[in-house]
């Protein structure tokens, strides 16, 4: 019997990617969140195995309709990434992965590096997918990036965080001069 | 001929003499080459970690320094400049249980002074300050290269700072090594070195020249393995080539660079850190490789 497959993509995705980095026992929490932030960068959409599963009965459970989408890539096929893989896309997908919050780096991506090498509305969409103002704003504070007091809207946060890394590099720029 | 390595940056306190030892150390038992470290930094801690204390004061009295050798060579006279260098340094040995073949010509607390000399004895012949500053770095940088011929490696330690000593070095260079922590000052320090080596005036000019093309690396030192630093490094590194490896902050690194009357393998010396000074011997070894080629 072939091995069904599911689509990961958003914010599964990410938590896939940090729970397979998190079970290897080579890498930090903060490697492991930076790693998964890089193949989010990099990876839209992801196809993952998931190993048979059976009803309480021991009768397969129905194969579910395929989802037709373009899978830019696949999990390692190794035993720690079959076991993640089965662990994050079963019915009830994360229960046991920490949410993210509770793996929030915020250095998990650098609001230069995205600025610089894909732009201001590349960073702008990457800050909104954040979706949290807590974060955001602990992601400012932690790359010293300067923010009005008053701000608390997701949308000016955003707003506010690409206009404070244009700053940065204005004084970066400055300072080189 | 000699390659000509330079480890500098303006900031204190990246690690230029740490590298630039390690790298001597590397060069000389793993490379099996001829090795000089030039110490170019009044603060001598170069000549302090391959000498001892005893060693360094012992050159300082024979007059057998860097600042010795600019004043008395300058005007390119018949003295012999290998009077001037200690052969088989360090408290290493090689493979064999031999000193490795590695030559200092150790520090001068009075280097910026005699620096200062040499100005004012090129300013009775000149009267216009860019000329006679051209002309000293030009004569020192004829002075570095008089060792050309008799050794593989010719390591630069550069001082932190823009003295002649440290701008004759970084043109002689065939390669600069530009150590950094990764913090946001050193940030701004590897751009405003990066733009002296390339002699470039602005970061839109430098920006010009492919990262392949530049003559010097970045090298991450000290590093904790944090994602901060990581994004420090990337940031970095969208303006400037990078080495691949970082070196790590490490007690084993901490502890190599303390002076040991009784001599130990490079192993030894670098205990768990050894892998971290091979990774960084390689990857600096195949960028001079490089660079000589081009």
């Amino acid at each position: 019997m072939g091995k069904r497959t599911r689509v990961l993509s958003g914010e599964s995705a990410r938590i896939y990617f940090r729970a397979l980095f998190v079970a290897d026992p080579h890498q930090t929490s903060a490697s492991a969140a930076r790693l998964a932030e890089t193949c989010m960068r990099e990876i839209s959409e992801l196809r993952v195995r998931v190993p048979q599963m059976t009803t309480r009965t021991g009768t397969p459970e129905p194969t579910p309709k395929p989802i037709k989408t373009r899978a830019l890539a696949t999990a390692p096929p190794s035993a720690s990434t079959s076991a993640l893989a089965s662990a994050s896309v079963q019915p009830a997908p994360v229960a046991s992965i920490p949410p993210a919050t509770e793996a929030f780096d915020p250095f998990a991506f650098s609001l230069i590096v995205v600025y610089r090498r894909d732009g201001r509305n590349a960073l702008l969409d990457r800050l909104k997918a954040v979706g949290d103002v807590r974060q955001l704003k602990e992601i400012a504070k932690a790359q010293h990036i300067g923010l009005p007091p008053d701000i608390n809207g997701l949308a000016e946060l955003c707003v506010a965080i690409v206009a404070g890394t244009e700053r940065r590099l204005a004084h970066r720029e400055a300072a080189a001069s | 001929m000699a390659q000509f390595l330079a480890v500098a940056n303006r900031k204190g306190g990246v690690g230029k003499s740490t590298i630039s030892v390690m790298l001597a150390h590397a060069f000389a038992v793993w490379g099996g080459k001829r090795v000089l470290l030039m110490d170019l930094d009044s603060q001598c801690n170069a000549s302090l970690i391959l000498q001892g204390g005893e060693g360094w004061l012992a050159a300082r009295k024979a007059h057998k320094t860097i600042a010795d050798y600019f004043l008395d060579v300058f005007d390119e006279s018949a003295e012999s400049p290998r009077d001037y260098l200690v052969h088989r340094v360090g408290d290493i040995r090689d493979l064999n249980g031999k000193a490795p073949t590695l030559s200092l010509l150790p520090g001068s607390l009075l280097l910026e002074d005699a620096q200062g000399e040499l100005y004012l004895k090129e300013a009775r012949q000149a009267k216009d300050p860019d000329l006679v500053s051209t002309r000293v770095r030009g004569r020192l940088e004829r002075l570095l290269r008089r060792f050309e011929g008799t050794f593989d490696i010719v390591i630069l330690d550069c001082a932190p700072g823009l003295s002649f000593a440290a701008l004759a070095a970084l043109k002689t260079a065939d390669l600069v090594l530009v150590p950094f922590r990764p913090d946001y000052v050193s940030q701004l320090a590897v751009d405003r070195v990066a733009l002296l080596i390339e002699g470039k005036r602005t970061g839109a000019d430098l920006a010009e020249l492919p990262l392949d093309a530049r003559r010097y690396a970045c090298l991450a030192n000290a590093v904790r393995d944090s994602s901060r630093e990581r994004n420090i490094s990337d940031e970095i590194a969208l303006d400037h080539p990078m080495l691949s490896c970082r070196m790590p902050m490490s007690p084993a690194i901490a502890d190599a660079f303390d002076f040991r009357d009784s001599p130990s393998s490079i192993a030894e010396k670098y205990g768990d850190a050894t892998d971290s000074v091979r990774m960084l011997y390689e990857e600096v070894a195949s960028r001079l490789t490089l660079r000589m080629a081009a």
